[in-house]
């Protein structure tokens, strides 16, 4: 058998190209920003010359497990600087604005679970924004670099965690290498679930959880309350930072203590029932006593679910298309990319029943792997999830958890055995490949193809930086508007001026400032006033781009032939008694309603 | 441990003090994202030997837990969640945990012993720093604003009140996001009569505010103002406008 070659000797270069991949990606990015128009065949070079190295070199035999280590390391951290060069430093992803008006507002008072207009449950769960809040305090750090700093840091303890918890099962660095690489190939990796938001953080302790578990059934009977330190601080976290999270370890926890019973037929150590019911506890009292709006913010999503599952399998209503967004204006994912992502979930689908039947035969004794099993056959049942409209996010969310069962049962396939014609370095090349189609497959499939790429929100000129409309409205309110004022506009005017701008913005249907914005004119019955006085919105921001309505795209510079919407719309404030308009950029406007009566 | 002892006040007091912002990220990281998940799981392994892999990843995730609870604890002490608070919490834990390490862990040292690293050589140096310059020339071209000719151009137009002048005096400002350099005329009607004119021209993101008021009327009543932009190259069209009302002050 070959010796292990030195880590550092077969790490130097491939850190090299991840550095060069990185800068690549930068590249692409910025021909974006400048609007123009690269191709996004340079994106998908960059991610390649980061993550295919990596994955020829998992690949191999000779590599020992402290390089598969540093390998997997090196493949996250890589992985998420290309979510960082698309758009630092300003958040660009519709949850971003809102966990940084979170954080903002911790450091601004002091204390947690202040209000938050756009997604109330947020301040319930303050995990992220409490670890950011540390670093913004004790540096002086914005929330854009703090976050990014602990989401790095998350990211970088989920990688290792992930590839210590599938050696454990596996038994084999190998496979653990591999499984990690097809991890990254899930839907969310590359960009939204690198995103400052929640689950960015608590995902990454859910996977250290689980390491801990898996750590904790090799070792000795005496050692069970070692583990239980970090078994209990990891869980505990998780309930304060994100509600679906905790939901989803408790169940996963439940689920291996079946398994575990199963296997042994008695619920006595090793058997991780204790720890599933510290975890629903703990996330059923946190709901009661701190966030009962978890109910009100969950149950339509879900219900939604459900309902849209029914009327679509029904044929009450059509299925979702795939890879298409919500308005006419968005560019079709070209046939290319389309066939990527399918033929990406066609290689997981194809190696799914192989590692099943290995794992069946060699491993069905051990908890995690039945746990895994089911993981796997889940992921491909939440796929059908995608065909009906409001169930998608759902199965989109579900993916993220299940697709750690998915990787260890594909990595478990034994591909990287295969030696084409007797040619190993042909085989290892092959599925790199593959797994490189697995990567991009993945993040074309996790998110739309018009926004891979970045678009600018500040551009130079003259020398000088001029911002696009939504950020200069966000700076012009920060600097003009005291910071308890309130402001009701389009969801992507609303998330800019919470951050950047750090004011209290409402947008969308709860409350219903969507039909007061877009309607024509106002009721007869005249419900959109006081609704208005009631949530104490002062100032009101039309936008007369058709992509304010949008959380995604809506935050940048406008160009020629832009979508707009009817006039009457923004014009009709300015008939309100009392109304005047006391800002303009031309597409954007604020009327100032007057003081609260 | 006395490395971790002394290094933890060191880290936190040196974050607090330093002067930017990236120097305070310097020492505050390991104090934060490393420190006190080091020292919990020294203190809860000190009878168990636990290998460099694991004890690494649990360091950075339990102290991202700590991180998380810990806000959750400031929540509730006197002072809230400052600065100064953070460094006293978690110099708590790490001291405290540090010191747990010691008593139990009996003259054993529970941290791992680090794998002895082979030096590289001048090509295996060059990769490395190759791959450190291309990250960082990344981020940097990543947070550099780059300009886009074919992004359109606007200028902002608004008018607010001078918040010390309990209404009397507004502050109409202007601020260009044009493309180009670009002259602008700004006319202000207060009431029906008086016109205050203005001719200025803007660079790219300059900006310029002027102070109105108060107003000539009796004490207490409300007097309309309209701000009026035109563009110097296109003065038929109004290019913005807004509005606002002036209170004539009280006569003192």
């Amino acid at each position: 058998m070959a010796r292990p070659r030195p880590t550092v000797r077969a790490l130097a270069p491939i850190a090299l190209c991840a550095g060069l991949g990185l800068l690549l990606c930068a590249y692409a990015n910025s021909l974006s920003r400048q609007l123009l128009d690269p191709n996004s065949l340079l994106l998908w070079a960059g991610v390649l010359l980061i993550a295919l190295p990596i994955f020829y070199r998992l690949t191999s035999r000779d590599a020992s497990p402290g390089e598969r280590l540093a390998l997997v390391c090196l493949l996250g951290l890589s992985l998420y600087g290309v979510k960082l060069v698309r758009d630092a430093p300003l958040f660009a992803f519709s949850d971003e604005p809102i966990h940084a008006f979170n954080a903002d507002q911790i450091v601004a008072y002091h204390h947690l679970f202040r209000f938050n207009p756009i997604l109330p449950v947020t301040p319930s769960y303050p995990g992220l924004e409490g670890a950011t809040s540390a670093l913004m305090t004790i540096t002086g750090l914005s929330s854009y670099w703090a976050g990014a700093v602990i989401v790095g840091a998350a990211r970088l303890s989920m990688m290792a965690a992930l590839f210590l918890l599938f050696r454990r099962v596996s038994d084999s660095a190998r496979t653990a290498g591999i499984a990690v690489a097809i991890y990254a190939g899930n839907f969310n990796f590359l960009y939204w679930g690198a995103q400052f938001s929640y689950e960015s953080l608590s995902l990454p302790i859910f996977v250290v959880v689980l390491m801990a578990i898996a750590e904790r059934d090799t070792a000795p009977r005496e050692w069970a309350r070692t583990w239980a330190v970090p078994i209990v601080l990891g869980i505990s976290a998780i309930v304060v930072t994100h509600h679906l999270t905790s939901y989803a370890l408790a169940a996963f926890l439940a689920g291996l203590a079946l398994a575990y019973w199963l296997v042994r037929r008695n619920w006595s150590w090793p058997n991780p029932w204790r720890y599933a019911a510290f975890t629903a506890v703990l996330a059923f009292a946190w709901l009661l006593v701190v966030a009962n709006s978890t109910i009100g913010y969950l149950s339509p999503v879900l219900g939604g679910a459900f309902e849209a599952i029914f009327n679509t399998a029904s044929g009450e209503a059509p299925p979702r298309g795939l890879f298409q967004g919500k308005g006419t204006e968005i560019p079709p994912t070209p046939i290319l990319a389309r066939s990527m992502a399918l033929l990406a979930v066609g290689l997981l689908a194809a190696a799914l029943p192989f590692g099943l039947w290995r794992l069946w035969k060699h491993s069905r004794n051990q908890p995690f792997v039945l746990i895994f099993g089911v993981a796997a056959i889940a992921f491909f049942v939440t796929l059908g999830l995608r065909l009906a409209p409001a169930a998608w996010e759902t199965g989109n969310r579900a993916g993220e958890f299940l697709f750690i069962g998915l990787a260890f049962v594909v990595a478990s396939a034994g591909a990287q055995n295969w030696a084409l014609r007797n040619r190993p370095r042909l085989g290892r090349a092959a599925i790199s490949a593959a797994l490189g189609v697995v990567l991009v497959g993945g993040a074309i499939a996790g998110w739309p193809w018009d926004l891979q790429l970045a678009s600018p929100l500040r551009a130079r000129a003259e020398g000088r930086t001029i911002s696009s409309p939504p950020l200069a409205l966000a700076d012009w309110a920060r600097e003009n508007i005291p910071g308890d004022e309130r402001f009701g506009s389009n969801i992507a005017d609303a998330r800019l001026l919470m951050a950047p701008g750090e004011r209290i913005a409402f947008a969308g249907k709860n409350p219903d400032i969507q039909d007061i914005l877009l309607e024509l004119a106002f009721s007869k019955e005249g419900w959109e006033m006081p609704l208005l006085r009631e949530n104490g919105v002062r100032y009101v921001v039309t936008d007369s781009r058709d992509i304010a309505s949008d959380s995604t795209r809506g935050y940048t510079f406008s160009e020629d032939g832009e979508v707009t919407i009817p006039r009457q719309a923004t014009l009709k404030f300015a008939e309100l008694p009392g109304a005047t308009r006391i800002y303009s950029n031309g597409e954007v406007s604020v009327y100032d309603l007057g003081a609260q009566p | 441990m006395r490395r971790l002892a002394w290094g933890a006040p060191f880290c936190a007091i040196a974050a607090l003090l330093a002067p930017w912002e990236l120097v305070s990220l310097i020492f505050a990281a390991p104090l934060a994202l490393v420190m006190p998940g080091y020292a919990i799981v020294s203190a809860a392994f000190a009878r168990r030997e636990l290998d460099p892999a694991r004890f690494a990843v649990l360091s950075v995730a339990l102290s991202l837990a700590t991180l998380a609870l810990g806000s959750v604890v400031l929540n509730y002490v006197p002072g809230g969640i400052r600065g100064v608070s953070w460094a006293v919490l978690l110099l708590l834990v790490v001291l405290g945990s540090a010191r747990t390490a010691a008593l139990r862990r009996d003259g054993k040292s529970a941290a791992p012993r680090g794998s002895r690293i082979r030096r590289l050589n001048h090509v295996e140096l060059g990769m490395a720093l190759g791959a450190l310059s291309a990250t960082i020339a990344a981020l940097v071209l990543a947070s550099t604003t780059l300009p886009a000719k074919d992004a359109l151009g606007f200028t902002e137009l608004w008018i607010v009140p001078v918040p010390e002048s309990g209404g009397s005096e507004a502050r109409i400002g202007v601020r260009s996001e044009e493309q180009a350099a670009t002259e602008f005329d700004l006319g202000v009607r207060i009431d029906k009569g008086r016109l205050i004119r203005r001719s200025f021209r803007l660079a790219p993101g300059e900006s310029r505010v002027f102070t109105i008021g108060p107003p000539v009327a009796s004490a207490g009543s409300a007097v309309p103002v309209v701000a009026t932009l035109l563009l110097d190259s296109d003065p038929r069209h109004v290019y913005r406008r807004v509005s606002g009302s002036l209170v004539a002050p009280e006569a003192r």
